[in-house]
């Protein structure tokens, strides 16, 4: 066994410097295996690619709006509502 | 085939038409296994030389393989444990030892030369020696991987790099052990093809032959040192991956 390192001026033992080293081996392993298709990936790809991702995201954006859209109506549609009954009640 | 001599042969075999009894079956592979354990009991059961207070002769040769393992096992693991593994090494050098000189008997059958048994062998120490390892010192045993002396910025490429070679020694003990008894043997079978061939031609080879039988009777004799010698090596990396497992180097 190792003598102790010091890293950054905190005393860090061999056994913690391994342990980091096969998360870290891990965890670009994973990235690189398992890695999600980015808007750089579908830059540097074919023009075909590039489109698709294009629309993709393009569609990804529409959804998201849409979803914004339908909450906003639906949070006025409430509003009406309790307005409605306020002024039944008045 | 030179390959024909590694063929595992069913001699007796239960057969049923609702289960599977091939698992009992008696092979060749199992015989030899058999013939081992008893040539090892009955080396045992010759030292005793009748229950007499004095050995028989026998008894000497048993004593001087166990005092070369016994101080082997002690200049390799050391400190005060060393006796506790060494009756598991002594075991190992002892089936293999004998194995491996069985096997050199004409028409008789390699145990050692089975990858698949060698090697599951091999894996079976690896993986007790790591449990052995992670049980004594917990997560401590994984600066295992960082040699002493390392400079930190070389630190996270030797761990990768001493995992590896961790890793390999399951394999390697077992192929090292499984390789040179079947090399050794397919080279004797095949050389002896030829030289029997040779001799057979006529009366001038008959005569001349002589020469590459000496040379075949030379690389037997080198066989059985390699024999010998791979259970001692076996027996050695044993107690030196112990020693890692146990002391952490």
């Amino acid at each position: 066994m190792g003598a102790a390192y010091k890293v950054f001026g905190k005393t860090v033992q061999p056994h913690v410097l391994a342990i980091s080293t096969f998360i870290a081996t891990a965890a670009v392993a994973s990235y690189f295996t398992t890695k999600p298709k980015t808007k750089n990936e579908g830059k540097n790809s074919s023009a075909l690619s590039q489109q698709k991702s294009g629309e993709s995201s393009n569609s990804d954006a529409m959804g998201k709006d849409d979803d914004v859209v339908k909450s906003i109506e639906g949070f006025l549609n409430d509003l009406e509502k309790d307005t409605r009954q306020d002024t039944k009640a008045n | 085939s030179p390959l024909d001599q590694f063929e595992i042969r069913t001699l007796f075999g239960l057969q049923s038409s609702f289960i599977d009894l091939s698992c009992l079956n008696l092979t060749t592979f199992s015989l030899y296994t058999i013939i081992v354990l008893l040539v090892i009991t009955s080396l045992y059961t010759l030292t005793n030389n009748n229950n007499k207070i004095i050995g028989s002769r026998w008894l000497i040769s048993q004593e001087a393989i166990y005092d070369t393992i016994m101080n082997m096992t002690k200049g390799q693991i050391g400190g005060k444990n060393w006796g506790l593994y060494f009756p598991m090494i002594f075991t190992l050098f002892m089936f293999i030892f004998i194995a491996n000189l069985i096997s050199m008997i004409p028409y008789s059958f390699a145990l050692s030369a089975h990858l698949v048994f060698i090697i599951s062998l091999s894996i079976v120490i690896w993986l007790g020696n790591t449990i052995l390892g992670l049980y004594k010192h917990g997560w401590v045993f994984f600066s295992l991987f960082v040699p002493a002396g390392t400079p930190l910025p070389l630190v996270p490429l030797l761990v990768i790099i001493e995992t590896l070679s961790y890793f390999a020694r399951a394999i390697s003990l077992g192929l090292r052990l499984g390789s040179n008894i079947l090399a050794g043997h397919l080279l004797m079978v095949i050389l002896a093809g030829l030289t029997f061939n040779f001799m057979l031609i006529n009366l001038f080879t008959l005569v001349f032959g002589f020469v590459p039988l000496a040379m075949i009777l030379a690389i037997m004799m080198l066989e059985f040192a390699i024999g010998i010698i791979q259970g001692y090596v076996w027996a050695i990396l044993t107690a030196s991956y112990l020693k890692d497992a146990v002391y952490l180097h």
